[in-house]
């Protein structure tokens, strides 16, 4: 019976060891999204988008940004397939602002600008010229119509339509 | 002597009864909380005389009721749908299917067209956990895994789920050789209603273009239909988010023009299916409840009805008794979910 339990328990942990010798295997303990596939990279600097005094950063808490923002137009809560939490879209004048749920918390995972009443930190809006994007981020390929850089844990996709900017979006960086 | 290589063996497989045992008490038993992983296991309880065959993400699941479709023209069918289905993972429940029956009509959701890279571990699993092991399920797996997943976590879930022993729950014990039935033939039964009152503008993208990892698993389904002479029905359910770009539509109605597919995109149909979102759905528009289920799916017989091979089989008494049982259960959880709603003002569990 000794050698049994002794069995027992050794062949546990190996198991174990087996699971969780790497710091990157996946031993998370719930079935739930791993808080390392959603949450955001860290970094030094990402971009961000500037709504008068409120920075609005991807990754950040949401709760804060979605309170200091003041009353939103409308928004329109996605729940997750078979998973807890809630992706949210809160549109405001001119942009909407995306969060998700990380780990119980709601965080920023984008935001959209819409019309030209708003504009990036480096001066892009709606309407501006493919001349002005690339002074601003830098040249486009051959032949492109967006514009994709990444900063930090954030993504800055420009759409341009006849060269013109028809879209921007601050987006969780793959 | 007998005794010498008796005792060994012994030790052996009581040793693996063990490990077998702690695997299942590891294993998340999906009964109060994501509640759809149990639906990939539920299909072998449904297996065989299906003339139809749904598959797809959640947009199958909940849109479609095989209960209507055998009610109103007596087709028989079974939805293989998991939470935010892969298009590889659609395919091989096609496959696996086919180990235990030949349906006559595959009804494929092409929402999932647009990803072509696993979203998560955690919906892999909800996939493939509960398919019964074959070279299917093996290649499944393969396809899915993300870069940190192990094909020896999904042989062997204890070492993916061994650290659940901090967290058992009494699910864990009461269900550790059982299941709660969730699904009728794959159907998730909903009868709240949460109307659409406002929809986000669709996000513009870079590029709509479909990937060729996604063109290539199609094709795969379209050929495998082909080899066993199954129909192949691509659809776009009804719902209204995540947003069905018209760039993305009009490359699937290409595909099946050159396939010589059927394709039904149901936000083009909403009239003729009756469908109203202000009525038919329980989460603001990106799933039908069970009225939306049900109307759509008396829609959508009329056409399955009419394909070769498929057959009202309410004459056959053998196959008609079996469904009956799925329709007092499916009455069963109605009456229930309308209970819970009348009570509580909210649907707070399926059954």
């Amino acid at each position: 019976m000794k050698r049994f339990v002794f069995a027992v328990v050794f062949t546990l942990m190996l198991i174990t060891l087996a699971a969780c010798g790497k710091k990157d295997d996946v031993a998370e303990t719930t079935t739930k999204p791993a808080a390392s596939e959603q949450e955001t990279k860290k970094a030094d600097e990402n971009w961000y988008f500037l709504k008068g005094d409120v920075k609005i950063e991807i990754g950040a808490p949401a709760q804060p940004i979605i309170d200091a923002l003041g009353e939103y137009q409308s928004s329109y809560e996605a729940p997750s397939c078979a998973f807890d939490g809630m992706d949210v879209v809160y549109t405001y004048p001119g942009f909407e602002v995306l969060t998700y749920v990380v780990d119980g918390e709601a965080k920023i995972s984008g935001v959209v600008l819409r019309d030209d009443t708003v504009e990036t930190v480096e001066g892009i809006c709606i309407g501006s010229s493919k001349a002005d994007v690339e002074t601003a981020y830098g040249k486009l390929e051959e032949g492109a119509t967006s514009l994709q850089v990444t900063k930090g844990n954030c993504e800055l996709l420009v759409i341009l339509t006849d060269d013109v900017v028809s879209s921007i979006q601050y987006l969780v960086a793959d | 002597m007998k005794i010498k290589w008796l005792r060994p063996l012994l030790f052996a497989v009581l040793l693996l009864l063990t490990l077998w045992l702690l695997q299942r008490l590891t294993m998340p038993k999906y009964i109060h909380e994501n509640e759809e992983g149990v639906l990939a296991a539920e299909y072998y309880d449904n297996a065989g005389d299906n003339d139809i065959l749904f598959i797809g993400d959640c947009e199958v699941y909940s849109n479609f009721s095989p209960i209507t479709l055998w009610k109103d023209y007596g087709i028989t069918s079974v939805i293989r749908g998991t939470p935010q289905q892969m298009i590889w993972q659609s395919y091989y429940m096609l496959e696996d299917t086919l180990r235990y029956e030949t349906p006559k009509v595959v009804v494929f959701n092409v929402y999932s067209m647009c990803y072509d890279k696993s979203e998560s571990e955690a919906y892999n699993r909800l996939a493939l956990d509960g398919l019964r092991w074959s070279k299917v399920k093996a290649d499944a797996v393969r396809a899915s895994m993300e870069g940190k997943e192990t094909f020896a976590s999904y042989l062997f879930p204890l070492l993916r789920f061994h650290s659940r022993w901090k967290e058992l729950e009494k699910d864990d014990f009461t269900y550790l050789f059982r299941s709660e039935q969730l699904s009728h033939n794959g159907y998730v039964m909903r009868v709240d209603t949460k109307p659409v009152t406002t929809l986000p503008q669709p996000i513009p993208l870079a590029d709509y273009r479909y990937s060729d990892t996604c063109w290539g698993w199609l094709d795969k389904i379209r050929d495998c239909c082909k080899e066993h002479g199954i129909s192949l029905i691509l659809i776009k359910s009804p719902s209204c988010y995540p947003t069905w770009y018209d760039e993305w539509d009009a490359q699937i109605a290409d595909y099946a023009a050159a396939n010589d597919l059927t394709y039904i995109n149901f936000l083009a149909h909403q009239e003729e299916t009756g469908i109203d979102y202000t009525t038919d759905t329980y989460d603001a528009g990106q799933h039908l409840n069970l009225s939306g289920a049900e109307k759509a799916s008396a829609w959508f017989g009329k056409i399955l009805a009419e394909q070769p091979g498929v057959l009202d089989r309410r004459s056959d008494d053998q196959i008609a008794s079996r469904w009956q049982e799925k329709i007092l259960f499916y009455e069963q959880m109605k009456a229930s979910q309308e209970k819970q709603l009348e009570e509580t003002g909210a649907v707070t569990s399926y059954r």
